[in-house]
C-alpha cells in the first residue's frame, strides 16, 4: 500500500496536459484512476491538500508590478490591520510577521498590479488603515527563483508574490 | 505565437476565463479536460489545445494537487537577507541549487534578498539557509516565521 507521503511526493511532481493526466501516476502507483481520485479527495478533506488545480504564473499575463508592503502597527491593531489589508483588491497575501530589524508587530501585504498606479493606489489605501503608523514599500527588482518544490509543491501563500 | 504590442502573450476572453477556472480547481475526473470543455462549450481537444498553448507560453506552470505543507509536519519560513550587488549572481546560483527554496526575490530595501524555504524540519531548513548564506556571502540573515495569515487561496482575476 502506497503511503500518503509517497503518494504526494509523486503526485506533487505535477501532471501533463493530456486527455488522461492522472493515468501515468495511477500506473506508476499500481492504482486505478478512481483510486487516485479518491485518495486526492480524501487528502483535500483532511486538509493535507488545498486543492487540485493549475498553478498560474501571473507575470506574463500582466501582473508585472509587485510590491511587498510592510505596515508597522502595534499589538492592539495587528488583526485590524491584517483584515483591512486583505480586503484591498490588489492584495494577494497578507501576514503577520516580525520585521528583520526587530519590530514584532508588522503586517506584510503583497500587492500585485497590472500597472504601477494599481500598486500606488493599494499603498495609499494601506497608509489610511487605522493603526498603521509606518509603511515600507519594497518593490520587486526581479525574481531570482519561483518554482514548486519537487515532491511537495508550495502554495505561494508562504511568501506572497 | 501572437504577441500583443506590449510584448505580452495574447490571451482572449475565453483563455482568461479558463485560467480563472483552472487555478481555482481542475475537475477530479479521469478526463478533466472533457469536463472543462463541457463547461466552456469546447471539445476536449480544443480545451487541451488552449491549456497546452498557455503551458507553452509559461502561463500555466503546473497541474496537480497543491499541498498544504503545514499539514505534513514540514517547516517553512520567509528569510530576509542582505546581499552585495556583486554577489547577486552567486545568490541566484545558490537558490537554484536547493529545491527547498521555492521563491526568491530581490527587493528595493535595506534587506534586499528575500526567499522562502520549505524543508522536512527546522534543522534541515537551517542547513539550507547556512549553505546559501556562505555561498552568496550574505551579510545578514533573519528568519521571519509567519505568525498569522489573513488570507488564503487565490484571488487573481486574470
Amino acid at each position: 500500500m502506497v503511503s500518503d507521503r509517497e503518494f504526494i511526493d509523486l503526485a506533487g511532481k505535477g501532471l501533463k496536459i493530456e486527455a488522461q493526466p492522472l493515468r501515468p501516476l495511477a500506473e506508476k502507483l499500481g492504482l486505478s484512476q478512481a483510486e487516485v481520485i479518491a485518495r486526492i479527495k480524501r487528502l483535500i478533506a483532511e486538509g493535507k491538500v488545498r486543492r487540485f488545480a493549475a498553478s498560474v504564473r501571473h507575470q506574463p499575463i500582466g501582473f508585472s508590478v509587485n510590491a511587498m508592503v510592510i505596515a508597522h502597527t502595534d499589538e492592539a491593531h495587528i488583526d485590524e490591520v491584517g483584515n483591512a489589508g486583505q480586503r484591498i483588491e490588489a492584495v494577494s497575501h497578507c501576514y503577520h510577521r516580525a520585521h528583520p530589524n526587530g519590530d514584532p508587530w508588522c503586517v506584510y501585504i503583497m500587492v500585485h498590479g497590472q500597472g504601477q498606479e494599481v500598486v500606488d493606489d493599494a499603498v495609499a489605501q494601506i497608509r489610511r488603515i487605522p493603526g498603521v503608523r509606518e509603511v515600507e514599500v519594497c518593490p520587486s527588482r526581479g525574481e531570482l527563483k519561483k518554482t514548486s518544490l519537487s515532491g511537495v509543491s508550495a502554495d505561494p501563500d508562504l511568501v506572497g508574490g | 505565437m501572437k504577441q500583443a504590442e506590449n510584448g505580452r502573450p495574447e490571451l482572449d476572453e475565453l483563455d482568461r476565463k479558463i485560467l480563472n477556472r483552472i487555478q481555482v480547481e481542475v475537475p477530479l475526473d479521469p478526463r478533466p479536460f472533457r469536463v472543462l470543455g463541457h463547461e466552456f462549450g469546447l471539445s476536449e481537444d480544443e480545451m487541451i489545445g488552449r491549456v497546452r498553448r498557455m503551458w507553452n507560453l509559461g502561463i500555466v506552470r503546473r497541474l496537480g494537487p497543491i499541498i498544504n505543507y503545514h499539514a505534513w509536519d514540514m517547516s517553512g519560513v520567509l528569510v530576509a537577507s542582505k546581499v552585495d550587488e556583486d554577489r547577486i549572481e552567486d545568490a541566484r546560483s545558490a537558490v537554484a541549487e536547493h529545491p527547498e527554496i521555492t521563491h526568491a526575490y530581490l527587493r528595493e530595501h535595506e534587506w534586499n534578498l528575500w526567499f522562502t524555504v520549505i524543508a522536512e524540519n527546522e534543522a534541515a531548513m537551517d542547513t539550507i539557509i547556512k549553505k546559501v548564506t556562505e555561498r552568496a556571502r550574505l551579510s545578514d540573515v533573519k528568519k521571519l516565521p509567519q505568525k498569522k495569515s489573513f488570507k488564503l487561496g487565490v484571488k487573481f482575476e486574470v
